[in-house]
């Protein structure tokens, strides 16, 4: 398995995890649904997964790995937070989209 | 370490104490739990003893002379504002015993990111304080401007979080651990991956700036600032920014610190921009709070200075006055706020207009806590802002000069406030009710001041 993993260059997972990064960045800035634009940030974070994955394996380092379960479970806990205050907003405007956020500043 | 102990089991007492609803009993077992978490850092700051403590928490934690002095900072600031939050929190009723919760549980992410010694400790800590605040800027739930100001938090909190992790990704690919002294070793051999690192510490960086509210990355945190409830502002402009700073430093003094040469004209740079920035925004703010974010923020491009004075003798001791003395004069002047605006449904500046006719002693409070936080010699802030500027003079001459310049512009909007108090004339003057948790607060406050003043070599001497 781990032969399998080292036959593509590191610097191959480097530039995936990357590319996944950035259309996450790209999707937060861009996108308007809140929804979409967790999922985007979710993605953001599992680029990083990815990264930390192959890392470990190339280092042969187990800590990289157990960072990726630490990663999961703060991932969860965000999204269980996210959604309750979506849930909460939905309520009061019925809409989820963020751009009619914009009561503080007027 | 006894102190964070002490706060996640007081904060899972409160919890289940929320059943009750008995709004004294819960302040009280809040209160309890960090006056006594502050005893026990005190008396561990005060013995100096610390060692043998890293080798319990698999190098996760080391409780050191630093950890201790900023967890009584942030501690102090917490006792200072579960002290308003009997009046403060009136409005919550069956979500009260959470949000006691939350700030304690907040805390103990306050103090892992003192004493962390390794990255995934930093990040845990990070995202145990980031997570509870995101709730309590929310718990008001039926108010629009709570609701905005809970999903910008959290969206722009998680957005963050990506790119420290990602960050924390590249360094663990280019040095292979998340051990600080690990990482400062391979950094200090050269035995690394030079791109991947140099990457890496940068998204940190940004990652940290989007936590600490630094331009570019501060667009947030006038809007996050406004539309939370009032004290839980007071509680993020002071504890969490704390929490922010002392956990940059950690990381930049013991991981990257000989890397400095690469990322030291960024902060210097980033310092410039904030201060610039949100001082001069901040003389065009009506409202209160919106003006204290940007206040918020400029403190935050000067508290950078000791980020790039790391290495300079006492630049830690200077975080640590600055930080002490900038909290406790937030918190007085949001005590102060509270009262006058929520009874008046007022939040602009005019709320303050003749208020030293009718509350002399409030109003006197409001002018010392402005003062202090200009930096007016020879309040306790004064102190700070100079062992601040001293310990980065060396290194950046130009950017103090800025510092200067940037200090004296924020006297403009500071006295705002104090012109409105003595020197505007309103019939119909702010009515204030005060009631007793909130004097004995200032009172602790000013007298936290006075220390400071009179004495601020001992905490500068701390660390």
């Amino acid at each position: 398995m781990l032969e399998i993993i080292k036959s593509v260059p590191i610097d191959y997972y480097v530039y995936l995890s990357s590319i996944l990064f950035c259309i996450g960045v790209f999707g937060v800035l861009i996108r308007r649904n809140a929804i979409v634009v967790l999922m985007c940030i979710e993605l953001m974070l599992n680029a990083v997964n990815l990264l930390l994955a192959a890392f470990s394996t190339y280092l042969s380092d187990g800590q990289g790995q157990i960072m990726v379960f630490f990663i999961m479970v703060v991932a969860a806990a965000e999204a269980a937070v996210g959604l309750g205050i979506l849930v909460m907003i939905y309520r009061n405007t019925k809409s989820t989209d963020i751009s009619f956020l914009d009561k503080i500043r007027n | 370490m006894k102190a964070l102990l002490i706060l996640f089991f007081t904060a899972i007492a409160v919890l289940f104490a929320g059943l009750s609803k008995n709004r004294k009993t819960l302040q009280t077992i809040a209160l309890a739990g960090s006056i006594l978490a502050l005893l026990a850092t005190g008396i561990d700051l005060m013995l100096g003893d610390t060692t043998g403590l890293n080798e319990h928490y698999a190098t996760m934690f080391r409780f050191d002379q630093y950890a201790l002095a900023f967890s009584a900072v942030v501690l102090i600031g917490t006792v200072l504002i579960l002290g308003l939050s009997g009046w403060g929190f009136r409005a919550l009723t069956d979500t009260l015993g959470d949000n006691y919760g939350l700030i304690l549980f907040s805390l103990c992410g306050a103090l892992c990111m003192f004493s962390f010694t390794n990255m995934v400790m930093l990040f845990l800590g990070i995202e145990i304080l980031s997570i509870p605040m995101y709730v309590m800027a929310g718990s008001r739930r039926d108010e629009p401007e709570s609701n905005e100001a809970a999903l910008k938090y959290f969206l722009m909190g998680a957005f963050a979080t990506g790119f420290l992790l990602f960050g924390i990704a590249l360094v663990y690919g280019a040095t292979a651990s998340f051990d600080m002294q690990v990482i400062a070793r391979a950094i200090a051999e050269g035995k690394h991956s030079l791109g991947m690192l140099h990457m890496g510490i940068l998204l940190m960086l940004v990652g940290l700036s989007f936590k600490v509210s630094a331009v570019p990355f501060h667009f947030w945190a006038p809007d996050v600032y406004t539309g939370s409830p009032n004290l839980v502002t007071a509680f993020m402009s002071t504890v969490v920014k704390t929490a922010g700073f002392a956990a940059l430093y950690r990381l930049f003094s013991s991981a990257f610190v000989d890397a400095i040469d690469f990322w030291g004209i960024t902060v210097a740079a980033i310092a410039a921009l904030t201060m610039t920035l949100a001082n001069v925004t901040a003389l065009f703010q009506t409202n209160f709070k919106r003006m204290m974010a940007y206040s918020s923020i400029s403190h935050a491009g000067y508290l950078l200075l000791a980020v790039l004075a790391i290495g300079q003798a006492g630049s830690a001791g200077a975080m640590l006055l600055y930080t002490l003395s900038y909290s406790i004069a937030t918190i007085c002047a949001f005590a102060v706020y509270i009262l006058v605006a929520e009874q008046n449904n007022n939040a602009s500046l005019d709320a303050f207009n003749g208020l030293s006719k009718r509350e002399p002693f409030l109003a006197a409070v409001m002018v010392i806590s402005m003062l202090s936080l200009a930096g007016i010699p020879p309040t306790a802030g004064f102190f700070g802002k100079y062992f601040l500027f001293t310990a980065a003079f060396e290194r950046y001459p130009w950017l103090i000069g800025l510092a200067v310049i940037n200090s004296a512009i924020s006297i403009y909007y500071y006295f705002k406030v104090i012109i409105a108090m003595y020197f505007v004339r309103d019939e119909a003057s702010p009515v204030v009710v005060t009631p007793v948790g909130f004097k004995w607060v200032v009172a602790g406050g000013l007298v936290l001041i006075a220390l400071l003043t009179l004495a601020p070599g001992s905490v500068y001497g701390l660390i």
